[in-house]
Order: C-alpha cells, then structure tokens, then sequence
C-alpha cells in the first residue's frame, strides 16, 4: 500500500469513526480500541497499552500522546461491562439505605452519590424495608443478593444499629463483596460511625453550664436497643452525671411535625429541649411560638444535625454537626481501600462538634454575666 | 401544616377481580398475554379496562422471585446539587424498591458542555452497557426536540422522563414555569409590582431555565418590569446574601428554591425589614421545615411521591410489553402560607 493511499484511508476512518463516537442521534456504534488502532495503524494491544494507567510506560512517550489524541477527538471511552468481566470489577459500588420518605433521606443519597461521581464510581442505590416493619418494602437480605447478583465491587449499607444487624448483613453478603456501614458501628466489618453518645452528651453539658436543670429530651428512649439510642445514652449519662432527672418524648417518623405537636404538650414543663434532631428543633420553634413561648428566653433548643438551614432560622439555632458529606466521603475513602487490598482500620469514628448559636441562649448568659 | 404524602397501596389482581365480582385467576389470566384465550373476550376487554382505570400495574417483585433476577433501572439525572433532586431520588429509589428494582445512578458532567445532549447520551450508553431494565431520565430543557439523540441512544429500552419538559418521551413532566408564574400572578394579585426573581445563575444553550420564564410570564402579563437577581450555589447562604442587598429595593422576592428564602428572611429580619409586612418572599420546592419557621413560608410544593409512581408504573408497564402510557403533566401547588402576607 502507498503512504499516501494509508493516509488517506486513515483519514477516512477518523471521520468514521468521528462520526460514530460524537454525533449523538447518527451513533450506530461507540468508537472502540480497535478503530483507534486502525486509524494510527497500530495494533490494538499498542492503543490498550497506552490508554492503561498502570501499562501505558510499556509504550512510547510519542505513541501515547497519538493514541490519546484520536481517542479524545472521537470521544472514546472504555466499555465498562467489557472491562468488568476483564478485570472482574464492574466500577460500581451498591449503596444500600434505610427507607424514607424525609428530605434528610435524599440529602444523604445525593452526598454518596457525589463522593462516588469525585472517585468515579457510579452508585446503584436501593432501600431496605427494615425500619418499618409494616412496610412492604424489600428486606435488606434480598437487597443485598440483589446487588451482587447485578454485579459490584462493594456494599455500602446503612446501619441501625440494632441487634443482630451485623450478624444478619455479614450473613446476607457471605463473603462475596466487600462491606462498608454507615452511621452506627458493625460488629465484623468496617464502619463510619458518627459518635452521638458524647456530642449529646457535650450539648447536654453545655445546657447545664448555661444554668439548666429541667432540660427534656426529644428523641428515642435511652433505653432503646443496640446503638439507635446513643443520642438518648448521651444525654442520659451527663443528666445523671449533674445530678438531673432525665425525661425523654418520644419523636415520631414525621421529625419536623412531631417536635411541633410535642413542643406544645411540654410548653413550661422544662428550661431547656434537647432535640434529637434540627428539623425536630424547627418544628418545637413553631410550637413554642405559637404557644407565645420566648426562644432562648423562656425555653432553650438545641439541634443536631447542622442542617442547612439551621443558622438561618430566627433564633439561629444552636446545634451539632453530624458531616453528612464526611460520613459519605470517609465510608467511600474506606471502602476504595479495600477494594485495593489495603490494610484498613476497623472503624472510623466521626465525632459531632457542638455549634454555638442564638438558640441556647449562651449570649444573653454571657451579657448578664459581664460585671456592670 | 404541611401535608403528608399518602402512603399508596399497589392495586393487585384481587382487587380487581373484587370490583368486578369475578374469580381472580380470571382477572390473571384476562391479563396475562399467554393465557388471555382462557378468558371470553368481552372479560377480557373488561377486566383490562378496569385494571387501566385502577391504574394496576403487576407486582414485579413477585414475578422478580419467580425470575429469579432483581431488575435494575437506570437513573440519568443532569447533575448532583439541587436538593430537589436528592429529594426526588429519594422517592424514585423507594418505589423502584417496592417493585423489586434498584436504581443505578448516572449524572451528566456537572459543567456547562458545548453539547450537554451529548454528554446525556454518552452517560446513557454507560448504562445501557450495564444492562438496565429500563432507564428513568430526568428531562433536561424545555424546547422539544432537545432529546432526539437520547431517543436514538435509548433504541427499544424502556424508558420514562421526569422533570421540567414536555416533550415527546412518555413520562411525567412537572409544570415548573407555570408554578412560578402562579406565585408572580399571587404577589401582584397582592399589590406588589416591585417584584425580584432569584434564581440560578446557569446560563444554558437552551434559554431561560422554565422557573426564570415562569416569572417573565407572570410579570409581562401585568405590564411589570422584571428584575433578576442570581443565586450561587450555597442556597441559604446566598439568600441570606441576597436579602442583605435587595431588602429595601424590591417588595416582593420570588425565590428559586425554600433554602434560598430562608436564608433572604433571615437576612431581612437582621435589618429589620418585617415578612411579609415590608417585603414578602416566597420559596419553592415546600422543604420538611418550611411550614414550621416564622414566618411560615409560602412556597410551591412538588408532588415528588406522584412523579415517581407514574414515571416507574410507565416503565414497568412497557417492561409487561404493553404500549408506553401516554406523558402525564404535573403542577407544583401553590401553598400559601405567612411569608407572602396572604396567609
């Protein structure tokens, strides 16, 4: 074959294959290590090599750059399905939540889908049933085949920190994939836990510094089972340990809705509430106010969860930041590890860090405490 | 207060056969198409327009045990970020769930692209190489024919939009320009002629995004000038920021999203500038908290439970091999609370 007659079918190829790869509604076929080759005139395993991050030294400096040239200009990009069964992983990692119908539900799925997209990773999300026992929802075992059996790399799953929990994921899982939990400590793998227990137990502290003695809690009984109860456990330890009788309201699904109706049943009953939650706070504001009680005046609130809005609401509300976006990117971090065959710790805890605002009243404490 | 999704039961086999007075392994065979020869034909016509009323959809998660396989569906959103989304996930995820499917999650580059049609198409090859079952899309502008190379990409896999547009894809579209409209129409009907719209700063190749032309509509009819503010990407904050600014210049601020007028409240409330007496703001998108803060802000609420149940229905349908349902428009509800002075 003439040079010139080569270059002139390579030519032609590139537009093919330009074609192919960029004009969407004209696609017939993606543009493929193959024609890439055809159209430098290398064989495919030079092209493999140079697109590869751990092999592209085993080409030349000048090939790479070609290869990478025609690659970017007919948009290639690698056929995922055919790398898994290569490489035996599929780039995905199965992200395994609690059902929800609250807003913090989608604020959590969204910040694991955004830590995955930053280390792209896609995410196959589904949600287990296992909350509401009178959900028809799935349960977490057939979840959990279900996502194996559609291929990846690692199972992120939400705990709730009940009893048995681990032992049932572990059973579910069987050693197949890798598993990460979230939000409450797994017995026999690795976990992001969020440490409630001491952050309630600072908040609580930080009421009783403030001159509190009546303080309620609204949130799940300390006695509650396994860890769903650490916010309660907290606040629990740090009454007893003041001396203060402790009361906890229990906060219905509805947090918001529920910390209104509860806030009007408590109205002057304590100085202070303690909530297991911001939205829960939000929806004791509306209460109170309605019921002309003054916040932080008559009755302090705390928070917890840091949420968005929680500074912009009047009073700006004092509250603990539990990272949302921490918890999403340290279990994605842990799980990456893993899958990379390093050595990892069992068990990353975040702590929460208590948020001084307007809410608990610690200004109009600290302006009666200057000396006049 | 705000109002609480109903929890929908399916519709099943039984309860058809119930309303018809007939036999359940009737109304099964009437609409399985290997067996529907067993059934005379009018039962069959019948028990197939009662289920089409009922709006019966089969419980694939049972056919999914006798399968063997669960299904996965395909979501390609735009990008990660509004909270909207993460809230409409949330409720596509859960029904998706109840129906035995899971949902793989793909966003277009979060970048304004020379083409974004062709970064939706590549990110829809990417899981069609994952062999979905069907794939949901959040639809993308609002001028039709935007789609044309996801409908070429898409072939014969089932599919179902969602969002702002009305085009030619079956699926749920969400009248958000007619939403804000409603608000604008609101606030004048209320007095107000100096009214700013705060929306996203996002220019596209497509126009005005629908919320933004949503309040052009709303101000023209009226003979109003319209005034734009942009909001950046941290909402309260940039409400906040916002309301600082336009506090004394406006009388009525239209915000794009609840944290956005949270946040502007809280900023005009600092200044003391009352809501609604001396300016009155209004959100969208009804957040958990919007009804509970002070004041309670009026705000268009988005029926995200009905948006998912018709998109995944429409796709479960097509799954059964009968014919795609026809495209269902959805408006936001306008709920008037104590931030725009009328509640």
């Amino acid at each position: 074959m003439e040079i010139g007659q080569k270059l002139r079918w390579n030519a032609g190829c590139l537009e093919r294959i330009r074609r192919a790869g960029v004009e969407g509604p004209m696609r017939k076929k993606r543009a493929t290590i193959k024609d890439i080759a055809k159209t430098l005139g290398v064989s495919h395993s030079t092209v493999s090599r140079a697109l590869s991050r751990s092999k592209s030294h085993m080409v030349s400096e000048e090939t790479r750059r070609q290869v990478e040239q025609i690659a970017e200009e007919c948009s290639y990009r690698p056929n995922l399905l055919a790398k898994g069964f290569a490489t035996g992983k599929t780039g995905t990692l199965g992200l395994l939540a609690c059902e929800s119908y609250q807003e913090q539900a989608g604020v959590q799925i969204e910040s694991f889908l955004r830590a995955a997209d930053e280390r792209n990773y896609r995410l196959l999300v589904g949600m287990s049933a296992e909350w509401d026992s009178a959900s028809s929802g799935i349960d977490q075992a057939t979840q959990i085949e279900q996502f194996i059996s559609r291929g990846i790399d690692g199972l992120l799953v939400q705990t709730i920190g009940d009893a048995g929990e681990s032992e049932r994921i572990l059973g579910a899982v069987d050693g197949r994939v890798p598993v990460v939990a979230f939000y409450y400590p797994a017995r026999g793998f690795p976990g992001v836990v969020l440490d409630f227990s001491a952050g309630f137990y600072r908040a609580t502290e930080h009421l009783v510094a403030l001159g509190h003695r009546r303080i309620g809690f609204l949130g799940e009984d300390w006695q509650g089972p396994g860890q769903g109860a650490s916010r309660g456990r907290g606040y629990f330890n740090a009454m007893n340990e003041y001396g203060l009788h402790p009361e906890s309201l229990a906060v219905g699904r509805q947090e918001t809705e529920s910390g209104y109706q509860l806030s009007r049943d408590v109205k002057d009953r304590y100085s202070a509430l303690l909530c297991c939650s911001d939205y829960t706070a939000i929806g004791v504001y509306r209460g109170l106010s309605e019921s002309g009680i003054r916040i932080p005046e008559d009755v302090a609130v705390v928070g917890c969860g840091n949420s968005d809005v929680s500074a912009f609401v009047t009073p700006a509300l004092t509250t603990q930041s539990t990272p949302t976006g921490g918890i999403a990117r340290a279990a994605m971090d842990l799980m990456l590890k893993i899958i990379e065959g390093q050595e990892v710790v069992c068990q990353i805890v975040l702590s929460s860090r208590l948020i001084v605002r307007e809410s608990c009243g610690s200004a109009i404490m600290d302006s009666a405490r200057t000396p006049t | 207060m705000g109002t609480r999704p109903v929890r929908n039961r399916p519709v099943t086999i039984k309860d058809i056969a119930r309303r018809l007075g007939i036999s359940y392994s009737t109304v099964s065979r009437a609409l399985s198409s290997g067996r529907s020869h067993l059934v005379k034909e009018q039962t069959r016509l019948l028990v197939r327009q009662t289920a089409e009323d009922m709006e019966y959809s089969p419980n694939l998660m049972a056919q999914t045990f006798v399968k063997g396989t669960g299904g996965v569906l395909g979501l390609l959103i735009d990008r990660i970020g509004p909270e909207i989304i993460g809230r409409q996930i949330n409720h596509l995820v859960r029904i998706a769930g109840r129906h035995g499917y899971q949902i793989l999650v793909a966003a277009a580059a979060d970048r304004i692209t020379p083409s974004p049609e062709d970064e939706r198409v590549e990110q829809l090859m990417q899981l069609k190489s994952r062999d979905v079952d069907g794939v949901l899309i959040q639809a993308a502008g609002d001028e039709a024919g935007s789609a044309r190379g996801v409908h070429a990409a898409l072939g014969k896999l089932p599919a179902a939009t969602f969002g702002p547009a009305a085009d030619d894809m079956t699926g749920v579209s969400l009248d958000l320009a007619s939403g804000i409209q409603e608000v604008t129409e609101h606030l004048i009907g209320l007095g107000h002629e100096r009214i700013c719209f705060l929306g996203e700063d996002r220019v596209r190749a497509d126009g005005p995004p629908a919320l933004e032309r949503g309040y052009r509509n709303g101000m023209r009819k009226h003979g109003l000038a319209p005034r734009l503010a942009p909001v950046e990407a941290v909402r309260t904050r940039s409400g906040y920021h916002l309301g600082k600014e336009l506090g004394g210049r406006f009388t009525a601020l239209v915000c794009c999203c609840d944290y956005t007028a949270l946040g502007v409240c809280r900023a005009l409330i600092e200044s003391g500038v009352r809501v609604p007496d001396d300016v009155a703001v209004t959100g969208f998108g009804d957040s958990e908290v919007s009804a509970y803060v002070s004041p309670s802000l009026t705000t268009l609420s988005i029926p995200f439970e009905d948006i998912a149940l018709t998109a995944i229905r429409g796709i479960l349908r097509q799954l059964q091999g009968q014919p795609a349902p026809r495209g269902r428009s959805f408006k936001p509800h306008l709920t008037v609370r104590e931030s725009c002075g009328a509640g």
